[in-house]
């Protein structure tokens, strides 16, 4: 063989590698090693029962195995390697990979004492959340719950009383369920999620309250991690998180990004912007059951006499997303040309509503009375960023047609007892995406249920699209159930807002935008890319 | 001391309580939002749906047991909590008056001894500086400069390493010293100002004693007398500093838990990170007063 041949050979072998790099996920890591540093806000100790915080919940997913993850809205396989589901969508059975270990080199299984993650184990977790009636599983879940069975080491049976259409949703399904084993939980006590134990991709290796929670790589999972650590850094001051994230100290932002920052980053071609796909509505309630809210027209002309889309683009700036309704474009129950249809700007409308009511300027002092006394309406909001701008928008709007509104900024704790106790007055409120979230506002003993929201029409779609396994028809109920609650509510609503989390580029193959954080699985391995670093 | 920590006790229980909101509500909020019922039956098993007084009574027989009680926010005993965090609140805290001390003494003393020079004009304009600044912000420059910019230092968080700790260290105390800075360089002058114009001091002159023997020997130890009475005295106030450096920097202190826990309603986190810094204050106190008789040992005598 000549030189020119063997340099031919050798080009070819370069080539030829180079386009068959493999992903990540296939098991072979571009580059092995390195430590994803997290910045989070806030962190709680890592016990799934009572870690009712989504940024440990992304720890949580990692250390834990959980029976599967959501990707792309749809769920893939964990510890359940693959799962069956009756006709009737009541019994659900899920096959267990073999050969998944908990973690060793701990006080409950020293190095090379481990033993294999079984059904047993399954059940023995779904039961720990379901015995103890403060953990967190979810109330649509506990509620149709009838058994769970091993009915062998790698096969478990769910047996719920109806079918769940949204047995993956975050709120309602089984996405807070992490396996857990029996040996650490008896072990530890109540201890147990500050020495979490798990069988997932990356275990735990020590937590600091309020600084960080370090994990390294599980080299017994069955994909190899291309990470060596993990590291979730607690940063409760988001200006200083911006610059440190910038600065590199931190990886990945994993908490909800401000608009300001978004606009930045988008600009910066150091930095991918990640849009978690699931926008949040920012709009009014009111006591409902209390004059002068319980009349529709009253709740119209408040709607109209601010021009929502534009205060929710100020405020919000590139994460502004015009509509209104309880879901938001992308999600289950979305309706388009709501905005246009229920809440477009219109103060001379929203002026003839007030006057048809009797709610009149009769005084001449700018401001209308009600029943001969000055109406003036309490606006509750919480104290952070933006949610007293968009209540000194509503004043403002409110003074452009004669309506006297009076701020009331509290914390977040007295905001919400003051929704509680059902006080008079308007409420700035923020959705929740998802289906969940549409029903935890929405639903029987909703959210804002003390407020008078209160429809059984409304409950009874929301109810049996929950149950409904046909796709299109829930889709159907589920923007029946929008319309309705838009057209008997008239929600004044300001607009959607995307979450945005940053990530810096030299974080490879990042999968981020659902609530469990999928840091490895079959299609995704993340892996620091060190030399651009 | 005893009716102290009971006043204090009492007191923080009482207004925590007082506060609207519901520590469960709160807790629950950001993972998915609960029925009246659920809430009510969590409640129950934390204890919470119980009267006051008796959760009160039942808060204090644990703290005589050494039990400071359960945290409601993360579930883990509030002692551990503490303690977990405490140290670093002292290190903070303690480099950063180290820093004042180290910082502010020379620049007042050396402008009292320069009265009406450039000297003396640029130190008090240096100290208004440090009075006026608001240390949150004066925190984000140094972040932005010297961790961003120059990548010289990092920007959050806590080395692992002793190197790597010093490094993390010097952003968030430089920011936390900057609260005295001001005020200890103006008193530091001031004091100075005053003793050096005493009789004695005059007449250390006139028997002919070099100026650096009177000035350091005989004027600065009455000098100190008011700066340790002002630095003991802003120690609170250096805590309650510490509470937004330690946010801003991402500094794992009971500042920042005891924040935390009131945003929570966590309300036996709150209460006993109350009673460690009443603690600390007066243990500082107490040691302020001992330094005294080091200083001037007449004070021992009265």
């Amino acid at each position: 063989m000549n030189l020119k041949t063997v340099l031919i050979y050798a080009a070819l072998v370069v080539v030829l590698s180079l386009s068959l790099a493999p992903a990540a996920a296939d098991g072979h890591c571009p580059q092995e090693g390195g430590t994803f540093t997290i910045g989070v806000d806030t962190f709680l100790p890592m016990d799934p029962n009572t870690a009712a915080h989504d940024w440990t919940f992304y720890a949580i997913t990692n250390i834990n195995s959980m029976l599967f993850r959501i990707e792309s809205g749809q769920p893939v396989g964990d510890l359940a390697e693959s799962w069956d589901i009756s006709e009737d969508g009541t019994v659900y059975t899920w096959h267990i990979r073999p050969g998944m270990m908990w973690h060793d080199g701990n006080e409950i299984f020293p190095e090379g004492e481990s033993r294999e993650v079984t059904a047993h184990d399954v059940v023995y977790s779904i039961y720990r959340q379901y015995d103890d009636e403060s953990s967190i599983m979810a109330a649509d879940l506990r509620n149709l719950f009838v058994s769970a069975e091993a009915t062998d080491d790698h096969t478990v049976v769910l047996t719920l009383s109806g079918p769940d259409a949204i047995i993956y949703d975050k709120a309602r399904g089984l996405t807070f369920t992490a396996i857990v084993a029996q040996e650490a939980i008896e072990h530890y006590g109540d201890d147990y999620g500050l020495n979490p134990l798990g069988s997932g991709p990356f275990e735990f290796v020590s937590y600091s309250p309020d600084e960080e929670v370090v994990l390294r790589a599980n080299e017994d999972y069955y994909i190899d991690p291309c990470l060596d650590e993990v590291i979730f850094r607690v940063m409760p001051d988001v200006p200083a998180a911006m610059i440190a994230l910038e600065a590199g100290d931190i990886d990945w932002w994993g908490a909800v990004t401000p608009g300001d920052d978004v606009g930045r980053f988008l600009d910066n071609e150091d930095m991918t912007v990640i849009n978690f796909g699931c926008p949040v509505a920012t709009r009014l309630y009111m006591s409902v059951d209390k004059p002068p809210f319980d009349d529709v027209r009253f709740r119209k002309a408040l709607s109209h006499m601010k021009d929502g889309n534009a205060i929710n683009a100020a405020l919000r700036g590139p994460t502004h997303v015009k509509g209104a309704g309880t879901a938001g474009p992308g999600v289950a129950g979305y309706v388009e040309g709501l905005y246009d249809e229920y809440h477009s700007y219109d103060p001379e409308l929203a002026m003839s509503l007030l006057d048809e009511l009797g709610i009149v300027d009769s005084d001449g002092d700018g401001w209308r009375e009600m029943d001969g006394e000055l109406l003036e309406i309490p606006m509750f909001a919480w104290n952070s960023d933006p949610a007293p701008d968009y209540v000194a928008a509503t004043v403002d709007a409110g003074a452009q047609v004669g309506l006297k509104i009076r701020p009331e900024i509290a914390d977040p704790g007295t905001n919400n007892a003051r929704r509680n106790d059902g006080e008079w007055g308007i409420y700035l409120g923020q959705g929740w995406c998802g289906e969940g979230g549409t029903n935890a506002l929405w639903g029987r003993n909703g959210w804002i249920s003390t407020l008078g929201y209160v429809d059984e029409e409304i409950f009874t779609l929301l109810d049996q699209s929950a149950q409904n396994l046909d796709e299109e028809s829930r889709e159907a109920q589920l923007q029946a159930a929008t319309t309705r609650i838009a057209a008997i509510y008239f929600e004044p609503a300001f607009g959607f807002f995307n979450i945005f989390t940053v990530k810096n580029n030299y974080v490879k193959d990042f999968f981020g935008g659902e609530w469990t954080l999928n840091l490895v699985t079959d299609d995704h391995n993340v892996w620091i890319n060190e030399d651009e670093r | 001391m005893i009716p102290l920590v009971f006043g204090v006790t009492t007191a923080t229980f009482a207004l925590i309580h007082l506060i609207p909101g519901d520590p469960v509500e709160l807790m629950m909020s950001n993972a998915r939002q609960l029925t009246q019922e659920e809430i009510h039956r969590i409640r129950d098993k934390l204890g919470l749906n119980d009267p006051l007084p008796v959760q009160y009574v039942r808060y204090l027989t644990n703290l005589l047991k050494g039990d400071m009680g359960i945290s409601v926010r993360s579930r883990s005993d509030v002692s551990y909590e503490i303690m977990q965090r405490l140290p670093d609140t002292i290190i903070l805290t303690v480099t950063s008056i180290c820093l004042v001390l180290v910082l502010a003494l020379p620049i007042g003393i050396v402008s009292a001894l320069k009265r009406g020079t450039w000297i003396d004009t640029a130190a008090m304009t240096f100290a208004l500086f440090g009075v006026s600044i608001p240390a949150f912000w004066f925190g984000i420059m140094l972040m932005l400069i010297f961790g961003l910019y120059l990548d010289w230092l990092p920007t959050v968080g806590q080395g692992k390493t002793p190197i790597e700790f010093a490094r993390s260290l010097i952003l968030p105390s430089v920011t936390l010293s900057l609260i005295l800075l001001g005020l200890v360089t103006r008193v530091a002058r001031s004091s100075m100002l005053e003793v050096l114009s005493l009789d004695y001091v005059r007449t250390a002159r006139a028997k002919g004693l070099g100026a650096k023997w009177v000035n350091f020997r005989h004027a600065l130890p009455n000098a100190l007398i008011p700066i340790l009475t002002i630095v003991s005295g802003q120690f609170a106030a250096l805590l309650g500093g510490a509470v937004v450096i330690e946010k801003v920097f991402g500094w794992p202190g009971i500042g920042r838990l005891a924040v935390d826990a009131i945003f929570a309603r966590d309300y036996l986190v709150v209460t006993n990170t109350v009673l460690v810094f009443a603690l600390m204050v007066i243990v500082v106190n107490l040691a302020t007063d001992i330094l005294y008789t080091y200083i001037d040992p007449r004070i021992r005598f009265q």
